[in-house]
């Protein structure tokens, strides 16, 4: 199989599973970020691709040839990766220019060689005026974009990159989370980004794996998972959400003081048991009067709570029937003062039934 | 080595200069041998207790001169040391020492024991003062190398003649209190016989008294005649070389007192080592400890002669002209190891 | 680890391959068998010759058998147990004697705003190159009992003609100890007190502490485990020394261990009774090494490196005066009076005679340099193993450091503590271990420079090892990893990256082996040869035939060898780089 392919790949510390039934198959040129809260163990994932640690379980291909397995393990030098460190790792005892070469000094090109493919991808990243700093003199901003270079001039067979930006304030990741996406588009390099921040990894990547407790929960496009969600954890961890419980009858879902046919969800459904879904405040619109009724779920209600928060109104809206509680985001123009009687319409579309 | 070797030819009368090189020029065949067979070996490692490291170093420097290409390497160490170690080396059995000169002549008289002495009869014997001949090894495993007999010393300046003691059993005397210097006789072999020849003539008694005077034990016998000099401690137990020595060359404030129960002569005895690494440069140092050159060095530097008809230096006595005492070698081995625990025992070091 | 695990993994689906194995050369990795080879190496110079001194104190020298009779030679006599006792009492005094000497300078030093801040630290300095056999004989010839010339001052002065100052006695043999070792009580409490911010003591005075309390509730308390560290490596530092209690204690009359060790390393040998006597004193180690982690352990101390902040220095008003003449006293008797005095006799026909033209000569200086037989092959032996010891003890010790710091093998912990461990062994013990181990055959390395390098390495393991540990703790893993990712094995990222980085930190550390190294007497006692003496063991022999000047005039020597590479490094490393140590 083409790729970067993990089979059951698990990782035990002692008696806790870092990692655990790890499937994964990355397709050649493609960009999968790793994404999950901190100890889910998506360092870890990485760090067995790179073979910087031993899979307990499982095995790790790439291009069909095994590299990790229980057994043993290709070492680090040996795969033809390259990777971006949390810490950047730019070596202090070196220049700028010294740092990109080091690669392709140990792969024993010629020297001119050497000199043209550290001078190209400096003008890539915008660094060629500084090749002959040291790191110290750099700012952090400067210092990603040289180990980015680093690690994409040897043209790795996989590029491994480990929360590259969580040291950059706010605007600087903003345009380094461009910066690699653009680097990625340039050279199509494999590549597995590990971030716990879902904007960078909806902004970089073509899928996205959410890893929870050392599993996996849900490997899709950056679209799908916010708008289909399957289970709890991925509708909460990325973007916010409501979630209801419902009881699922012959064809209609019933929630406390309003019903939604199998059909508008849009999913196939079977009947009988406890159901809960999602609802993201987005799929939702708050009015003052109740609007035509055709698609749209309508629930009278009031609101109880409400923060500006620039770009968005959050909302908290109580329904008078069921007295259930929806988070509900809403253009800044629209404005209801908390105590306000409104009406909440919710798009059935956008009912994600999950599992928990 | 030139240094030296310039001040020992100022020094000494020019009959005898020129004796010493004719000497030099004509080699017997025997010692033309050795002294061939010594240059394949290339050096020879001397292991010596007998002396200082200064005068020691004088004497390799005169072999040196004499028998170019035999480099000599003096170890020098206190007597109970040096044999400590050449006890270590026979025990490993990684002998490194050629031949080892002591004040001890019963560490020559163990080591003989053990079987860890080659028999050599250097050429040189026959020239040697009789008596001094004859307190060596009746089969050649050992030689005389020197007698330097151990005396009181004291510090003209501090101390009168007419105060200063007159025998050993004056050093009790409470006059000397915290003034009196001595060796460890767990440390310097002379000492140790010395402290046999106390006991033996006064009992364990002189020991207790001595040390009420708190005398300052030195590991060396070598360091009490610098004590005296610097005026450190008025009266110390010294050797006589060096006091004489002292007092003509250096000017020192420093004179000997012959004491009337006895100079201890521990005669000094020069051995070969079975295992030595340089056999034959051993030989040919052994005969030269016994030629005209190192004879001359030592009446020089006020000790006597073991060549018959070389004149002492000014101002020597000659040894019969005072009373010595000696210890009997196997009585001395029997006595020792006795001897040092007791005197740790009372001095508590 | 399994192949059960294996085919479980394998077996999920049915395009795998049947058997997925990693081929073992793609496995193979030279850094492996480089670790191996440094944990044999650590059991050469650690293990073997520990486990054969313990195991020889209870060998029958004669059958080889088993018996406690060694340990009945060695405590049966009531003088041993003297010496044991005594050893216990010069260290506690010496204790008390350097933290007086090293806490106030300490905190006048880092903390106040005394004047001749600087004079006082490089005094300090000074005291940590003069090896403490010097500064011995420095003090015979100030406070000899009847020419010292403290004493022949005082005579003249009062026209006494008992001694002011005796330095065969107890006290001097603690005060010379004392002033050898108490730089280190200095280093250790000035850099706790750097440590301290400034708002921590300012906390304390916002709450209604006046500065005194202040000073007792909180400063004082946060160097504690400084002061407590310091004071424990000075009672190790003081009952393992041979030199000064070899020039004083003999004559004083006052034996302790080290003298008695001597006695059974005399003839006729005894090595299994002196592995037996030596038990204690790696047993006291041990076990106020022990006691110092349980004190230290307890949570009051834990904060302690909490750095940062600002430092304010306290302004002493008219008691800066008072704190500086008690340093200036300080150092004048550790460093400054000993160190002219041994200047003023290297330089003089006799040194009792007092400094004139005539009493002036370059004799003994031309003496040890040309004439005396050994002086010139052991100064160069001196340097040579100073030199030689530092650099593989460096060198190991950094792979060493590596190895623990970065987990790379099951049992690093385990490599970390030996490489620690020597520094509870007592440095003529040490050569006990070595001469019972390596000098006789079959290894018979007896007589070799081999022996004292390997002895050396030891010795001084610990302190590589602290630096090392210490710097490679400063370098991000992540600075490997780039390396080997981008295809570069351990070994090239050591030489890369890991090596450059931590230049200075080595140099720094080379050099504070190097200056103990090139000194040290108390390992090599026990293990010179006839023809691989070293100054230390000259020195020592000048001083047993009383030839002080000469002693003096090769001392310098030492000296100034020592000094020229100390000024070398300090070019490099800059002047700071042992006193202000974080």
């Amino acid at each position: 199989m083409d790729g970067l392919v993990l089979r059951k790949l698990g990782r035990r510390f002692g008696a806790v599973d870092a990692v655990l039934d790890f499937d994964l198959h990355i397709k050649p040129g493609e960009f999968v970020s790793l994404l999950g809260p901190s100890g889910c163990g998506k360092t870890t994932t990485l760090r067995m691709i790179a073979g910087f640690i031993d899979p307990t379980s499982g095995s790790i291909e790439l291009d069909g040839k095994v590299l990790s397995a229980p057994s043993g393990s290709v070492p680090p030098e040996k795969r033809g990766m390259s990777m971006i460190f949390q810490s950047y790792a730019i070596w202090p005892n070196m220049t700028v220019s010294e740092n990109v070469a080091f690669g392709l000094n140990l792969r024993k090109l010629p020297a001119e060689e050497v000199r043209a493919r550290v001078g190209a991808v400096l003008e890539t990243v915008r660094m060629s005026h500084l090749a002959d700093r040291y790191p110290a003199e750099l700012s952090g901003g400067q210092q990603q974009r040289v180990a980015l270079a680093r690690a994409v001039v040897i043209r790795p067979a996989v590029l491994l990159l480990d929360e590259p930006l969580s040291n950059l304030d706010a605007n600087l990741r903003e345009e380094m989370r461009f910066e690699i996406k653009r680097m990625h588009d340039e050279f199509r390099i494999t590549s597995v980004y590990v971030t716990h921040d879902q904007g960078e990894a909806m902004v970089t990547s073509d899928r996205i794996a959410v890893m929870n407790n050392g599993r996996l929960e849900q490997i899709d496009t950056p679209y799908a998972l916010y708008s289909r969600p399957k289970t709890r954890f991925v509708a909460s961890f990325i973007g916010r959400t409501n979630f209801l419980s419902g009881i699922r009858g012959n064809s209609m879902i019933d929630f406390a003081g309003f019903s939604v046919p199998f059909a508008a969800i849009g999913e196939e459904m079977t009947g009988g048991g406890p159901i809960t879904v999602s609802i993201r405040p987005q799929a939702m619109k708050l009015s003052a009067t109740e609007m035509a009724k055709d698609k749209t779920i309508n629930l009278p209600g009031s609101v109880k709570q409400s923060s500006f928060l620039g770009e968005t109104w959050d909302y908290v809206f109580q329904s008078r029937e069921g007295g259930l509680q929806f988070r509900v985001a809403a253009p800044p123009a629209d404005v209801f003062p908390v105590g306000t009687p409104a009406w909440l319409q919710i798009d059935p579309a956008q009912i994600v039934p999950i599992t928990d | 080595m030139k240094h030296v070797f310039s001040y020992v030819a100022g020094f000494v009368p020019a009959l005898v200069l020129a004796a010493g090189i004719a000497g030099a020029a004509e080699m017997t065949d025997g010692e033309k041998q050795l002294y061939e067979a010594a240059r394949k070996e290339g050096s020879v490692t001397w292991y010596v207790s007998q002396t200082t490291t200064e005068f020691a170093d004088g004497m390799c420097n005169l072999f040196e001169k004499k028998y170019a290409g035999v480099e000599c390497n003096v170890v020098r160490a206190s007597g109970q040391v040096i044999f400590q170690r050449l006890v270590q080396e026979l025990q490993a059995k990684a002998v490194q020492g050629d031949l080892m000169s002591t004040n001890d002549d019963g560490q020559m008289l163990q080591l003989k024991e053990q079987g860890a002495l080659a028999q050599f009869a250097p050429e040189n014997l026959k020239d040697m003062v009789p008596v001094l001949r004859d307190m060596a090894d009746k089969e050649h495993y050992w030689i005389t190398s020197g007698v330097s007999p151990l005396v009181i010393a004291y510090n003209t300046k501090l101390v009168t003649e007419a105060e200063a003691p007159k025998n050993w059993t004056d050093l009790t005397d409470p006059k000397w209190k915290g003034q009196v210097a001595v060796g460890h006789p767990s440390f310097s072999g002379s000492v140790g016989l010395w402290t046999i020849l106390m006991n033996d003539l006064y009992g364990w008694d002189f020991f207790e008294k001595l040390e009420k005077n708190a005398p300052q034990i030195g590991r060396s016998v070598a360091d009490g005649h610098n004590l005296v000099v610097s005026g450190e401690r008025k009266v110390a137990l010294a050797p006589l070389p060096l006091i004489l020595s002292d007092a003509a060359t250096k000017k020192a404030p420093i004179a000997v007192v012959y004491p009337t129960d006895g100079a201890l002569l521990p005669p000094s005895a020069t051995g070969i080592l079975k295992d030595a690494p340089h056999p034959n440069a051993a030989r040919l140092f052994e005969n030269f400890l016994l030629g005209p050159e190192i004879a001359e060095y030592f009446s020089k530097d006020y000790r006597y002669p073991l060549r018959a008809g070389v004149p002492l230096a000014e101002g020597m006595r000659p040894l019969d002209s005072y009373k010595t005492r000696s210890i009997e070698t196997t009585e001395g081995i029997s006595k020792l190891p006795d001897i040092q625990e007791k005197f740790r025992d009372t001095f508590g070091i | 680890m399994t192949s059960v695990s294996d085919t479980d993994a394998m077996s999920w689906t049915k395009d795998e391959p049947a058997k997925a194995r990693v081929p073992w050369h793609q496995r193979l990795q030279p850094a492996n068998l480089l670790w191996l080879f440094l944990a044999g190496i650590l059991v050469v110079l650690i293990i073997a010759p520990m486990w054969t001194l313990v195991i020889s104190s209870f060998t029958d020298a004669k059958t080889g058998g088993w018996t406690l009779h060694n340990y009945a030679e060695a405590y049966g006599k009531e003088r041993h147990i003297t010496a044991l006792t005594n050893t216990l009492k010069m260290g506690a005094a010496v204790v008390v004697l350097k933290l007086l000497f090293g806490v106030p300078l300490a905190w006048a030093c880092s903390r106040t705003d005394m004047p001749g801040r600087n004079f006082v630290r490089y005094s300090v300095f000074g005291a940590f190159i003069m090896p403490p056999y010097l500064a011995g004989v420095g003090w015979i010839l100030l406070a000899g009992p009847n020419t010292g010339w403290i004493n022949k001052i005082w005579h003249a002065l009062t026209g006494s003609t008992e001694p002011l100052v005796n330095i065969f006695s107890f006290g001097g043999l603690v005060l010379v100890t004392a002033i050898g070792g108490f730089f280190l009580v200095f280093v250790l409490v000035s850099s706790a007190f750097e440590m301290i911010s400034s708002e921590m003591e300012d906390a304390a005075n916002i709450l209604g502490a006046g500065p005194f309390k202040t000073a007792m509730k909180v400063t004082f308390p946060l160097v504690m485990p400084a002061i407590i560290g310091s004071a424990l490596l000075s009672f190790l530092g003081a009952i393992a020394l041979y030199g000064v209690p070899a020039l004083i204690s003999i004559p004083a009359r006052y034996p302790v261990v080290v003298i008695q060790l001597t006695e059974f390393f005399s003839f006729p040998l005894r090595l299994e009774v002196a592995a037996a006597y030596s038990m204690p004193l790696l047993l006291i180690t041990a076990a106020l090494l022990g006691l110092q982690k349980l004190i230290l352990r307890r949570k009051g101390y834990v904060s302690v490196s909490g750095k940062g902040g600002e430092r304010r220095i306290v302004k002493l008003g008219k008691w800066r005066w008072v704190l500086f003449t008690y340093c200036l006293m300080v150092v004048s008797l550790a460093v400054v009076m000993p160190f002219l005095v041994l200047l003023l006799a290297a330089f003089s026909q006799s040194w009792t005679t007092g400094f004139s033209f005539d009493n002036f000569t370059f004799g003994n200086f031309h003496y040890v340099l040309f004439e005396h037989s050994s002086s010139r092959r052991a100064l160069l032996g001196s340097i040579g193993l100073g030199i030689a010891a530092a650099t593989v003890a460096i060198v190991l010790a950094l792979f060493i450091a590596y190895i623990v710091q970065r987990r790379l093998l099951p049992f690093s912990g385990v490599l970390a503590f030996l490489a620690v461990s020597p520094y509870v062994v007592p440095g003529i013990v040490l050569a006990i271990g070595f001469y019972a181990a390596y000098a006789l055959p079959p290894v018979a390395l007896y007589g070799t420079y081999m022996i004292m390098a390997l002895a050396f390495i030891t010795r001084f393991l610990p302190i590589a090892f602290t630096t090392s540990s210490a710097g490679v703790r400063s370098i991000h893993p992540e600075m490997e990893e780039a390396v080997r990712i981008l295809g570069g094995g351990r070994t090239t990222a050591l030489r890369h990256v890991v090596g450059p980085l931590l230049k200075r930190t080595l140099a720094g550390g080379w050099l504070l082996i190097f200056v103990p190294a090139a000194q040290e007497l108390s390992t090599a006692i026990f293990l010179v040869g006839p023809t691989t003496r070293v100054v230390s063991v000259v020195l020592l022999d000048l001083s047993e035939e009383g030839e002080l000047e000469k002693l003096a005039a090769l001392g310098s020597l030492l000296l100034i060898i020592i000094v020229a590479v100390v000024a070398v490094g300090m070019k490099y490393l800059g002047r700071d780089f042992m006193l202000r140590r974080s």
